[in-house]
């Protein structure tokens, strides 16, 4: 898997210093208006385009066709895409927490944050299987849908967490999320895993 | 020993069909896939390299199933594809980290001679090469793991003279040993007349020839007749009749064509000619 993370981190070399350069400046605006939707919607955009990128340079270059020769495990071809996807949104959530803790009211609590990441992983469990399925191209469409689904889904379950069943606790809403963040995470990886099986290249 | 074979391949497309594909690859020789565009020749590769899943049929390294092999063994058949494959945002010596990490047999030694046998630029990024510096570098990638086989698809396409010549020779070393095998397709014969022990050729999905070079060249000829002339020939002999404005030109077997009929000698390119255009009598 390290062959594949050095080529998908050179490839994007350019742009993560770009997006990284952007997630700072939203950091600073963050913290100054004290709001953090700005930075957390370049760490969503970010992640996005990142892991989109990294699956255009391989459709252009034949590299599916290349590494399916080469006899790599389709497990790990597929997880790589994972580690970046998280991996980026982990260096994204980090400034997150930091711009967070820093501009903490007693209005907003650490559950809405946990909140956020949570709809952060489902974009990324939705996207992966998507592009997979159908291309970086086609799938654009569709992950604006995703986006869109994955907003009014995250309102409900907020809105339920909150004032239907009256969760206030930082810490139940933090394991529950936990839980549902590795559900997406594994139940994502392994429907790509099975369209990426079924994929020709 | 058959190094790669290839038992009832089929593969069904809405617009082309691979029908019944059988032949192999035996140790130490060079087999080369004729076609025209379009005939099958990189469904073929693609089987073979895992890149498609045939609808039925059995492909074999080594009498192994080739779905059953494990990393190291897939690592056996070397790859060079017609649009190389490799990653083009990146440079050599980026390249070279790249396969270190994904072949278990990689030899950055080997791979760092032959970039610098070619005079490949390491720090520049693979986009800015031109074509036959991208087949020359997928070469070198091919020749710096360990395998026993190498499949090219169309690896002279586009090419000038003096990097085909090039590209063919870096092949003759390769199957020095006598032990290497490769498959390699091409819809310019005249490198495959060069380079290859047996030729398979191909036609809408079909193979249609499947035979030592040397034989299909000693065996065939194109004769030049009249129609009427036609009639009083053995129907046996003809194999493919092509329709000129000047009268007649034939594939046919030499042997049992009149022996003071005047012929020229086949190529490969009058073959794919002949069953791509001609008719049967």
């Amino acid at each position: 898997m390290i062959g594949l993370l050095i080529k998908d981190l050179c490839n994007t070399k350019k742009m993560i210093l770009w997006y990284l350069a952007t997630v700072i400046i939203c950091f600073v605006v963050s913290v100054l208006l004290k709001n953090i939707s700005y930075l957390y919607a370049m760490g969503i955009v970010s992640e996005i385009s990142i892991i989109m990128t990294t699956f255009a340079y391989e459709e252009r270059d034949s590299w599916p066709k290349f590494v399916a020769a080469s006899g790599l495990n389709p497990k790990i071809i597929v997880l790589e895409k994972y580690v970046i996807g998280v991996g980026v949104g982990i260096i994204a959530n980090l400034f997150s927490i930091v711009a967070f803790a820093l501009i903490k009211t007693q209005e907003n609590s650490w559950a809405e944050l946990v909140i956020l990441i949570l709809f952060q992983i489902i974009v990324i469990s939705c996207c992966l299987p998507a592009i997979y399925k159908f291309g970086v191209e086609k799938s654009r469409i569709f992950l604006i849908a995703i986006i869109l689904i994955a907003v009014c889904f995250m309102i409900g379950i907020a809105e339920f967490v909150f004032k239907k069943i009256n969760i206030t606790s930082g810490a139940i809403i933090s394991i529950i999320s936990l839980f549902v963040i590795l559900l997406s995470i594994i139940v994502s990886y392994f429907i790509s895993l099975k369209i990426y099986n079924k994929k020709e290249f | 020993m058959k190094i790669v074979e290839l038992k009832n391949v089929c593969k069904q497309y809405s617009e082309f069909n691979l029908k019944n594909i059988s032949f192999s690859i035996p140790e130490g020789v060079v087999v080369g896939l004729v076609g025209e565009n379009g005939a099958g020749k990189s469904t073929i590769i693609k089987s073979i390299i895992n890149a498609i899943h045939p609808d039925s049929g059995q492909i074999f390294f080594k009498g192994k199933e080739i779905n059953t092999l494990s990393k190291s063994e897939r690592q056996k058949i070397g790859v060079v594809l017609d649009d190389t494959g490799l990653p083009l945002e990146l440079n050599i010596n980026t390249l070279d980290k790249v396969l270190k990490n994904i072949y278990s047999t990689w030899h950055s030694d080997k791979f760092n001679s032959y970039v610098n046998k070619f005079n490949l630029p390491k720090k520049q990024s693979i986009k800015s090469f031109s074509k036959g510096m991208k087949m020359q570098l997928a070469l070198a990638v091919a020749f710096s793991y360990d395998n026993d086989v190498l499949i090219l698809d169309e690896p002279t396409s586009g090419l000038d003279p003096v990097v085909r010549d090039e590209i063919l020779s870096m092949l003759y070393d390769y199957i020095q040993d006598g032990k290497k095998s490769v498959l390699i397709s091409s819809h310019i014969t005249s490198d495959l007349e060069k380079l290859c022990d047996y030729i398979v050729y191909l036609h809408k999905g079909k193979i249609e020839l499947d035979e030592e070079k040397d034989k299909i060249l000693e065996k065939y000829a194109v004769y030049g007749i009249e129609e009427k002339i036609l009639k009083e020939l053995d129907k046996n002999a003809i194999v493919k009749i092509l329709r000129r404005s000047y009268g007649l030109d034939l594939l046919a077997i030499k042997k049992l064509m009149p022996a003071n009929f005047e012929y020229r000698p086949v190529k490969l390119e009058d073959i794919m000619l002949f069953y791509s255009k001609g008719e049967n009598i």
